[in-house]
């Protein structure tokens, strides 16, 4: 927060100001957002090292906890579901959204431990059709075709 | 605006083929969506805002609005019958409800839930008409230095009571506004923060901002586990019971009501601290309050008629104010910013037909579920155990999918995932992403009002704050973030004597043993 503090406020130093004057001006209110961030970045930092010094190293978790009784959580595959959900979004326009989508539903899966092959082939296919008719034949919104754009086209639903 | 007016105008709303087909849709997708565990009301309504593209924002509002109220009586199942509570809301439910369920007496459970929630709903959709009204009125005569009180009012109020941290809070309302600000300036219309992207230069657009902090990095967060409840099932039988049971929980239904409404009326409480209140009152006005957590159906009807009324009030400053009450508030004003709709507090004098429409969504909702909610309730025990990671990796698909179908833009989709990123570690160290994502719909217009007060004023400082309603409103403003600061302080205290306490006694234990 303290370095996103420090680029809001130099990158403020880049807008034009207004034509119209006005007190607070254009560069105002990313004035405010840098110094809240960079403030409030401080402050935190300081609460932080004045915990480790009193009390203990150990600092009492604030943020949204995993549900308790299952196994533990694991940020790698979070982030990996993330990176699979970022290269989904890079991919989609090149080999269409047919193609893309079970794809990337199967990988979700994989990545989630599902091993049985039924699953990891029905689920993507149940999930893809579907959508794509709702998308295209009832909500009329053109989904990106990529490598499958002249055979659907043939078939009446481009 | 008379009070009767939203009241007609909702009804009448009902006969319209395409809203009853929303209402309905909504109440369905709801009440599934409630069912399974760990997908939560933002989430249901997360997941569908896409979709209401192609309605109207009339059908758009009362879909939306049905979800909600779905969610709230869906998430009842597991907790009654498989002890998972669908929703954080729901805790309480899962403890008495499946109680109730393991003597044998899921019937009586489930119709308590059922009755607690739509009572619930249904009278508090005239609370919601009775207090609306009045505000929506007020709201018409404010000028651009009381419509920043408001905004601050609407902020202050989240990042005050929704985490633990106020820094923290302010931090996230503060990345919030840093992003309303990539694009023209509301007054000068300067290009701000655009780095020479083009796509920067109209600014981000809100529903996929609102989708990657508030839905997208649930599911990531989510999928940091990848457990199941499949196999938590059991077969079970439930028959309505005589009404001479039920008759017991009028009371708690009738206090679980009144708080839900007014507790979920104030920005930032929401469902969960509705229902613990009313919890909290029904075990203090019950003859037989011993039985609060071992199987107590006046604390299952507090509960459920708590959370269901609080729907009813999130919707009060949403369409009162112009200020969401919730992060699934900012997803509905989100929704009508796709049709054009601007959100803020002439919402409801500019458009009346979204109040008739809210209207619409709360009360056709409770008619629906009074109808069909027993039915549902019986059947839907499988929903709650279906296959979590097939839910969440269809949820991220139907998302992703569902942003790209609004312009059939990827940069929206580009920064939907960027903000999940963020949104994933601010949900994992204690950072609301309910105050970013509010910060992003109020943002431009605080600033629009404060600049352009400014100028009514003459650039006179104290003539702005000193307006007699903005001094007010600015007052409560500031004395919310002080209720916050205490509440802060008062956790880190807690958490300080609960930390010295696990030192004592890991210190003990080697004496002891001696």
């Amino acid at each position: 927060m303290v370095f996103l503090g420090l680029f809001v406020l130099v990158a403020a130093q880049d807008v034009r100001p207004a034509s119209v004057y006005d007190p607070i001006g254009s560069r105002g209110g990313p004035h405010l957002v840098g110094a809240l961030m960079l403030i409030g970045g401080v402050m935190l930092v300081l609460r932080r090292l004045l915990g480790w010094y009193r009390e203990s190293p150990l600092v009492a978790a604030e943020g949204t906890e995993d549900d308790k009784g299952v196994p533990p959580g694991s940020a790698v595959r979070a982030l990996s579901i993330w990176a699979a959900a970022v290269a989904y979004v890079v991919v989609m326009p090149v080999a269409g959204y047919l193609l893309a989508t079970p794809v990337f539903v199967a990988v979700v899966l994989r990545l989630f431990a599902v091993r049985r092959p039924l699953m990891l082939a029905a689920v993507p296919v149940g999930f893809t059709v579907p959508v794509f008719l709702v998308f295209v034949l009832l909500l009329r919104v053109r989904l990106p075709t990529g490598i499958l754009d002249e055979p659907l086209r043939q078939l009446g639903l481009v | 605006m008379d009070l009767l007016q939203p009241l007609i105008g909702g009804v009448s709303l009902f006969i319209v083929p395409s809203v009853a087909v929303a209402l309905i849709g909504g109440m369905l997708w709801g009440s599934i969506a409630g069912a399974m565990p760990g997908f939560n009301q933002t989430l249901a309504v997360g997941v569908m805002v896409p979709f209401t593209f192609a309605m109207g924002p009339i059908e758009a509002v009362a879909f939306l609005v049905a979800i909600g109220v779905g969610v709230s009586y869906g998430n009842s199942i597991p907790a009654i019958l498989v002890g998972l509570p669908g929703t954080p809301s729901a805790v309480l439910t899962a403890l008495d409800g499946h109680a109730l369920h393991k003597r044998g007496e899921s019937g009586l459970a489930l119709a308590t839930s059922y009755f607690a929630a739509v009572s619930g709903q249904f009278v508090s959709s005239f609370f919601f008409i009775l207090m609306v009204v009045p505000l929506s009125q007020l709201a018409y005569h404010f000028l651009a230095p009381e419509l920043f009180a408001l905004h601050m009012l609407g902020i202050t109020a989240i990042v005050s009571l929704t985490g633990k941290n106020v820094i923290k809070g302010v931090l996230a309302a503060a990345l919030g506004f840093g992003l309303t600000m990539i694009g023209p300036d509301p007054i000068g219309n300067n290009p701000r923060f655009t780095f020479g992207i083009p796509e920067l230069r109209s600014g981000l657009q809100i529903v996929p901002v609102a989708l990657g902090l508030l839905a997208v990095s649930e599911i990531i967060r989510s999928a940091r586990q990848a457990h199941d409840w499949h196999g938590l099932a059991q077969s079970f039988s439930a028959r309505f019971p005589r009404w001479s049971r039920l008759q017991r929980t009028v009371p708690a239904v009738a206090g679980g009501t009144v708080i839900g409404m007014l507790v979920g009326s104030i920005p930032g409480m929401g469902g969960s601290p509705a229902a613990a209140v009313a919890y909290q009152q029904a075990q203090l006005i019950s003859k037989t309050p011993e039985e609060f957590g071992h199987g107590s159906i006046e604390g299952v009807a507090a509960n459920e008629a708590a959370q269901n009324a609080a729907q009813s009030g999130e919707m009060v400053p949403t369409l009162g104010l112009g200020i969401p009450g919730s992060d699934t508030m900012v997803l509905l004003l989100g929704a009508l910013s796709i049709h054009g709709i601007v959100p803020g507090p002439l919402l409801a004098q500019q458009t009346p037909e979204m109040l008739h429409a809210a209207v619409a969504g709360l009360l056709g909702t409770a008619i629906l579920l009074a109808i069909f909610g027993w039915g549902i309730a019986r059947s839907l025990l499988r929903v709650a155990t279906l296959n979590r990671p097939a839910v969440l990796a269809c949820a991220l698909a139907l998302t992703i999918v569902g942003v790209y179908a609004l312009r059939q833009s990827l940069f929206d989709v580009t920064v939907m995932m960027t903000c999940s990123f963020v949104g994933y570690f601010m949900l994992r160290y204690g950072y609301s992403t309910a105050a970013a994502a509010i910060a992003v719909v109020l943002g431009a217009g605080a600033e629009r009002s404060l600049r352009t007060g400014l100028n009514l004023t003459s650039n006179d400082l104290l003539a702005f704050v000193g307006r007699p309603i903005t001094a007010t409103i600015l007052i409560i403003a500031f004395l919310i973030l002080c209720y916050g600061i205490r509440g802060t302080i008062r956790q880190a205290r807690i958490a300080r004597a609960l930390e010295a306490v696990a030192t004592q006694q890991n210190l003990g234990t080697p004496s002891d043993d001696r």
